[in-house]
């Protein structure tokens, strides 16, 4: 059946994993852009990361979180029929003033080119996917409610129809972020529908991943 | 398994206002492509762009949102009020955050997705709530997968896409800052292209059940029968060398389509101009196809539409149909030596029924969909 195989997050102190039941204060940390390259969080080093901006290295954070939660091996080379559908209120808002002031400041005669290509909204998803060897779609979709659930469901429809294997949902916000990996699976921690019902709505991410550990919790019992 | 069919569209392009405009502009050869004088080009490699005439740009509202305002209160009846909207862009409204960030007033929130979603659920009139889908170029076209999916599905018997994105000095600028521009305006397909022309436009296309489209007597455009969308996960700005991902997309669409590849009777390509995307399309086509079939890019023409380039190719595809007609690649001047005996400077007369369209994008992505004409399925 399809439904939710691992879960990555990460809030402003701390981030885990829903199916290993772990969750590694900051406190213990230094920063998110030390996390990827002190901590055994990624497999293998992500090229420019310390370079990233902060959107981009969430989502490379949460997505090694939610791969490893879900069993999915990692290694450079290694390519995965994985799709990547994500949400957050912003965009890439604060990236495009970033590339634009920095265009006038330089007197609008040069840009960027390392800052421009952040200007879209699926960037993120696309270093991401370039890290992760992720072959499926990869889209950035946004509701006017910010709800992360008409992406599970799409996800759901794309692995259904046999446009991929497996689907990442990115829910991005002000106190947390999530990734959900979603596959056909016989040890889910989360079926669809619950899934679902957790991410109607634009909710309260801390609230969303406390309610998600407790039917992971259930699954396992 | 439920059809989906395509009933109505509009669109604007460089070539101006309707379909007509640019099937007629595309047809004759002429290229709309213009030297820009929005906003100063002198600091970038190209002047070359494919605007709309008689847009008003920083002055009030967004480009993107004067040019859906001049479809939408055209399509009259067109567009039911229970349609479940998709709206494909990359950079939306974003000549308002020059202007915030320029003038030093106003908010940058303005230029925000969430926005012109709004604006455009206004526009057209539909009572959901609306998905902006963005994914790079490919926006559109995966917006019309996404769209096809609902309704094949069953979740839905009519769907609205609307897309659209603007030449802006902030699009601009990046594009000539990643070296992407061709000084001479954009040459698909060409022996000695040297880059991309960006262009503008708006467009909107109502799926629909057949079903549905039947018993409403809707005319019928034609059908999308398959979709694919893929990743090559190799380089945030350049495609693949192989081909491989964007091959992958179009096995996926074949495969949702039912279709062998002998079916495809031509092929609207995304064919920006740049050496890369271009070498890289026509290596994608060769490992799928068993002979070579015709092709044509749209984007020497209006420039490339990035958001909306699926959509306004995926109508002039429709139209291709229609018409029994191949378009010719405008500006082409010495094939390049993969494309001999695909691409053509004149338009070329097809039986065809059955089509590809394919679009490719920052970050690795690929989109693929298989269209016909009405009655084949």
């Amino acid at each position: 059946m399809i439904a939710v195989q691992g879960i990555g997050w990460l809030d402003a102190a701390a981030y885990g994993q829903i199916r290993r039941r772990v969750s590694f204060p900051y406190a213990e940390r230094m920063t998110l852009r030390e996390l990827g390259k002190s901590e055994g969080l990624f497999a293998y080093p992500i090229k420019n990361y310390g370079r990233f901006e902060p959107v981009t290295q969430r989502i490379c954070c949460i997505t090694a979180l939610a791969l490893q939660d879900a069993g999915i091996d990692c290694a450079e080379g290694l390519r995965h029929e994985i799709g990547l559908l994500g949400t957050s209120p912003d965009g890439c808002l604060q990236s495009n003033l970033n590339y634009f002031k920095d265009y006038v400041d330089g007197g609008r005669t040069l840009s960027r080119a390392n800052l421009f290509i952040y200007t879209l909204p699926s960037s993120p998803l696309a270093e991401a996917a370039v890290h992760f060897g992720l072959q499926g779609p990869q889209l950035y979709l946004r509701l006017l409610d910010e709800s992360a659930a008409p992406l599970i469901r799409q996800a759901a429809g794309m692995i259904r129809r046999g446009e991929t294997e497996r689907m990442l949902i990115y829910r991005l916000g002000a106190d947390a972020d999530l990734c959900m990996v979603i596959g056909n699976t016989t040890q889910p921690i989360c079926s669809l529908e619950q899934a679902v019902a957790v991410c109607k709505g634009t909710g309260d991410g801390l609230q969303q991943i406390s309610e998600l550990k407790k039917i992971a919790e259930h699954y396992e019992n | 398994m439920i059809t989906v069919v395509a009933t109505a569209c509009d669109l604007i392009t460089p070539y101006g206002i309707g379909l007509d405009a640019c099937w007629s502009g595309l047809r004759s050869g002429e290229s709309a492509l213009s030297k820009v004088n929005r906003f100063e080009t002198a600091p970038f490699h190209s002047s070359w762009a494919g605007v709309v005439p008689g847009l008003m740009y920083r002055q009030g509202a967004s480009l993107v949102f004067q040019m859906l305002e001049k479809l939408f209160p055209t399509a009259g009846n067109d567009i039911p009020a229970d349609a479940r909207l998709f709206l494909a862009t990359t950079t939306g409204e974003v000549d308002l955050l020059e202007q915030a960030v320029l003038s030093g007033s106003g908010s940058v929130q303005e230029s925000g997705l969430d926005r012109l979603l709004k604006k455009t659920r206004a526009l057209c009139g539909v009572q959901d709530g609306g998905m902006v889908v963005s994914s790079a170029c490919i926006s559109s076209t995966a917006a019309i997968a996404l769209g096809a999916a609902a309704i094949r599905d069953g979740e839905c018997d009519c769907v609205l896409i609307a897309a659209c994105d603007a030449v802006t000095e902030f699009v601009f600028s990046g594009f000539s800052s990643l070296m992407a521009l061709d000084p001479d305006g954009a040459h698909p397909f060409d022996a000695n292209r040297k880059g991309l022309s960006v262009g503008e436009g708006a467009g909107w296309l109502l799926l629909m059940s057949d079903d549905r489209a039947r018993r409403e007597n809707r005319s019928i455009l034609g059908t999308v029968d398959g979709w694919g969308l893929s990743n090559d996960a190799n380089h945030m700005t350049g495609p693949s060398r192989d081909g491989a991902g964007l091959a992958r997309a179009i096995r996926t669409a074949l495969r949702l389509a039912g279709t062998g590849e002998k079916e495809i009777g031509f092929i609207c390509a995304h064919g920006t101009g740049t050496p890369y995307n271009d070498n890289m399309e026509l290596l994608a086509f060769r490992s799928i196809f068993s002979s070579l079939r015709p092709l044509f890019s749209v984007k020497g023409g209006t420039g490339h539409t990035m958001g909306a380039a699926g959509l306004i190719e995926t109508i002039l595809t429709f139209r291709c149909l229609q018409e029994g007609c191949v378009l010719p690649t405008v500006n082409l001047r010495q094939p390049d030596e993969l494309a001999v005996g695909q691409v053509s400077a004149e338009s070329v007369p097809t039986s065809a029924r059955v089509a590809l369209s394919t679009n490719a994008g920052f970050g690795g992505v690929n989109a693929a969909l298989v269209l016909s004409a009405e009655g084949r399925s």
